[in-house]
């Protein structure tokens, strides 16, 4: 146990670098703070940021939970491909999202090209609120797809059919039984959501809408590093609205079973005559998230082939994978005793270190990366611009995603069975090695798998906190698209694409029948 | 010291021009020279760290060359020009960083007090003339480099008008900037007021003209419905497919299309240098400058002195396809000759203040 406070301690502190940052930037540049503050902008960019997260949770929560109780529960064709499909937007950095879906959708584009043909002349503009509320959209809604998909698996499958017996209605039963059940996981999907999108720039500033964080990043741009900092605490703020709205609609953490075996899955749904048609129209749907933002890098790739750059550096794949591996391991090893001392501990200090990581996930990744440079440079002088601090850096962007994969498993895990054991003379090391691990594995497993993609397409943190000369995938896809070598981006978008494809494919159909 | 010799061979892409001018479409010959060249290695070069605001995919190259030709062992860390002179501030005098190598002099100004002055012998050149008489002389112009010689230029980039070729032709642009301002460019303007360079040229307006004749300008560009992008390449893009008619670009995205991807003549759009000099047609730098706290403080002055070498000159001429700052370097060409552009009377050293022009941009709600 005392181990558990001591790694808890320490990561509170990695968790309040960033506050702490910000706040001796706003007692250092209070002036231009306040100026700003009161800004017609600054409320008008708030408002916007705001509309945007309703709007984007809200399209992804319809889309994501239909689709993952009928791609887990139905008899639906092809579904183990279909979930991995649709997830996959996810693995694509915002700003290539963005690019391709310009190029694809925007004025004089491929979508006009081919409407043309069929007589219509004019598209809606993809610029604006519109396009960028279906970009985000398409990113984000695999992330309350992946958290709902899991705990789908998880609800035994009685509850349902207690109501059936009882004479009820399909519908009748996913409204009522269902889904309550699946509130926590749609809940913890949607603060991601919510908090990715205060925190994106890639895709809202191709896509002209703006929101706070443009603020934020044109500061840096005009080199007012003081400015930027404390007005990031504007998007705190607006991710404390976020979080205050989750605990108002009832974060209610129920446990679905008493007992550790696994719970059985339900009758699979037939769709009968609707069988096909609904498979149309997700592979409709998975054509434009994801076929043709594919379709469009591997025609970039081709004129790479045709136009081969010798500066292609493979060895950025495998430090990919290196920081990847060792970032994800890392912060899910040190989330596990976290979490447990959340579930186990339900008092001010685990309430305060569960709410306050989530600054890092909300908080642009300049912001975090420099806070951990402010701190590196000047107290942890021997591990600066090493791995160390790249996964330091990691683990305060990532930590909220590891917990609430975490914490929903953990909390499924009875405390009686250990008790039990205890009682039956079972040491300590043995009811761990037999029952913990054992439960604790799927779970860890899923967050490895998810901050392994997140890490594979970091951007800022890994180019301010990483070593000298290490290049990654996601930097040269940044480099070669900021200077329209599409060709290379492509080529390196595709090989992360392959690269973190895999990992999810597994994760994704665990137990799906 | 026990010194090696080193050799390495260069392939250095000459251009050659055939064509005649009547004739829009210009033939490209490519011509590979190798030069062979001897330097001197030292048995323990030592290292340097550089941190370049310049992209990989464009200095990567010259500075592998670098490393080769001197045994350095050098060790980069790439970025954005602004984020690197917040992560160098950040740092201050533990900062890891040698060379500071920007994109624009406002991101090295703004570290320019982390700066050292670099040593004459390294901007200035000695030549022997017939007579036996050895002259020094300026080998960076005066107007490419901080005046207390704490960052030296290396490329020279234009500031230009990129336009859509199928509906404006080169006599239809204005003189000057304010042109622009005309109700009859009306929703066909383009810009990026976030862009770096863009702003740089703002700052150079403010120089020229005033705050006062500058903010009307952007409020004009603005009432005239010009088109937000985050960038310069999205605007060329966005220029050649008519999306927009103009453009306020620097001058070489331009050749990623038209060379690189061999669009050629298939890409409609072209640049231009406005008529009368004014800060639309600027010529900025990108520049490099060592740190004061530099503990590898010889290498890298052999790094400065290296980009400022006929042979990375030549490199960026012809693969960035930038404006060399020596004499003796030919300029790529597809591009205006230098002295063919009306610059402006502006000195670089002028256009640090990015700050305030950021506040007029956002004054006139066009920045957030």
């Amino acid at each position: 146990m005392r181990l558990l406070y001591i790694s808890c301690l320490l990561v509170s502190l990695f968790i309040l670098i960033p506050i702490l940052y910000i706040s001796i930037h706003i007692f250092n540049s209070f002036e231009s703070f306040i100026q700003h503050l009161w800004r017609f902008n600054t409320i008008t960019l708030t408002f916007n940021t705001i509309l945007l997260i309703i709007s984007v949770v809200t399209a992804s929560v319809i889309i994501a939970v239909p689709s993952a109780i009928i791609t887990i529960k139905s008899d639906l064709p092809f579904k183990k491909l279909l979930r991995v499909l649709l997830v996959m937007p996810i693995v694509f950095p915002s700003y290539i999202y963005a690019l391709i879906f310009i190029l694809a959708f925007g004025p004089k584009g491929l979508g006009q090209k081919i409407l043309s043909n069929i007589g219509i002349e004019t598209i809606p503009s993809i610029y604006g609120f519109w396009g960028t509320f279906l970009c985000l959209t398409f990113l984000c809604f695999p992330y309350i797809f992946i958290s709902v998909s899991a705990s789908i698996m998880k609800i035994d499958s009685s509850y349902e059919e207690a109501a059936k017996s009882l004479g009820k209605s399909n519908l009748f039963t996913y409204k009522t039984i269902l889904l309550p059940l699946l509130k926590p996981s749609i809940i913890a999907g949607s603060i991601l959501v919510g908090l990715y999108v205060a925190s994106d720039f890639g895709a809202v500033s191709l896509l002209h809408f703006r929101t706070f964080s443009s603020v934020i990043y044109n500061h840096y741009e005009t080199i007012q590093r003081g400015t930027a900092a404390s007005l990031s605490s504007i998007i705190i703020f607006i991710g404390i609205i976020v979080l205050w709205f989750y605990k108002t609609t009832g974060n209610s953490e129920t446990q679905y079973r008493a007992n550790a075996a696994v719970p059985r899955q339900g009758n699979i749904i037939l769709l009968g005559k609707y069988r096909w048609p609904i498979a149309t129209l997700f592979m409709l749907f998975i054509g434009i998230t994801l076929i043709i933002p594919v379709w469009v890098l591997f025609s970039w790739a081709y004129e790479f082939t045709t136009n081969y750059n010798q500066n292609f550096k493979i060895i950025y794949a495998f430090n990919s994978i290196y920081a990847s591996l060792l970032g994800a391991l890392a912060v899910v090893i040190i989330s596990i005793p976290i979490t447990i001392l959340i579930i186990a501990k339900n008092n001010m200090w685990t309430r305060f270190i569960e709410k306050a990581s989530y600054t890092g996930f909300v908080l642009p990744g300049i912001v975090v990366a420099l806070s951990v440079v402010f701190i590196g440079i000047n107290y942890l002088t021997p591990i600066y611009q090493t791995m160390t601090i790249l996964c330091i850096g990691y683990l305060i962007l990532f930590l909220p995603v590891s917990i609430g994969v975490l914490k929903p498993v953990l909390l499924q895990i009875n405390p009686k069975l250990g008790e039990s054991a205890k009682t039956l003379g079972a040491s300590n090391l043995r009811i761990w090695k037999n029952i913990s691990i054992p439960l604790m594995a799927p779970g860890s497993f899923a967050a490895f798998a998810i901050l392994f993609m997140l890490i594979m397409k970091e951007l800022p943190a890994t180019l301010i906190l990483a070593p000298l000369n290490f290049g990654t995938l996601a930097t040269s896809i940044w480099t070669h698209s900021t200077e329209a070598n599409f060709g290379d981006a492509a080529i390196y978008s595709l090989i992360l694409l392959l690269i973190t494809g895999t990992p999810m494919f597994i994760l994704l159909n665990r137990g799906v029948k | 010291m026990k010194r090696y010799l080193y050799m390495f061979a260069l392939t250095l892409s000459v251009f050659a021009l055939i064509g005649c001018s009547s004739d829009p479409e210009i033939v490209e010959k490519i011509v590979e020279v190798e030069v062979e060249k001897i330097v001197e290695v030292e048995k323990d070069p030592g290292k340097l760290v550089i941190y370049s605001g310049r992209k990989e995919s464009l200095v990567g190259p010259i500075i592998d060359q670098f490393a080769d030709a001197t045994g350095i062992e050098v060790e980069v860390k790439y970025g954005s020009s602004a984020p690197i002179a917040a992560l160098l501030m950040e740092e201050g005098d533990k900062s890891p960083a040698d060379i500071f190598y920007a994109q624009d002099p406002g991101a090295i100004g703004s570290v320019e007090s982390m700066l050292q002055p670099i040593s004459d012998s390294i901007l200035t050149k000695t030549t022997t003339s017939d007579d036996g008489k050895t002259e020094t002389s300026a080998l960076v112009p005066d107007w490419a480099k901080s005046p207390s010689n704490l960052w030296t230029g290396i490329t020279g980039r234009a500031r230009v008008v990129v336009y859509n070729t199928a509906t404006v032709t080169e006599a239809d642009l204005p003189d000057t900037m304010t042109g622009f301002c005309d109700a009859k460019w009306k929703g066909r303007i383009g810009w990026a007021p976030s862009n770096s360079s863009f702003q740089t040229m703002i700052t150079a307006m403010r120089a020229e003209w005033g705050e006062a004749q500058t903010k009307q300008w952007i409020e004009c560009i603005r009432d005239n419905d010009a088109s937000v992008y985050p960038k310069n390449t999205p605007q060329v893009e966005a220029a050649a497919k008519g999306e927009i008619d103009v453009g306020f670009v620097n001058h070489y995205y331009l050749y990623k299309f038209v060379l690189d991807k061999s669009e050629g003549d298939q890409f409609k759009a072209r640049n231009y240098h406005p008529r009368t000099a004014g800060p639309g047609s600027m010529v900025m730098v990108s520049a490099a400058g060592i740190l004061k706290s530099s503990e590898n403080k010889a290498n890298a002055e052999k790094f400065l002195e290296f980009m400022l070498s006929g042979v990375s000159q030549n490199y960026f001429a012809n693969s960035t396809r930038e404006y060399p700052l020596i004499d003796g370097v030919k300029t790529h060409p597809l591009l205006t000759p230098m002295s063919e552009i009306n610059k402006p009377g502006v000195t670089l050293a002028e256009l640090q203040d990015i700050a305030g022009s950021a506040k007029l941009l956002t004054d006139a709600g066009v920045l957030d």
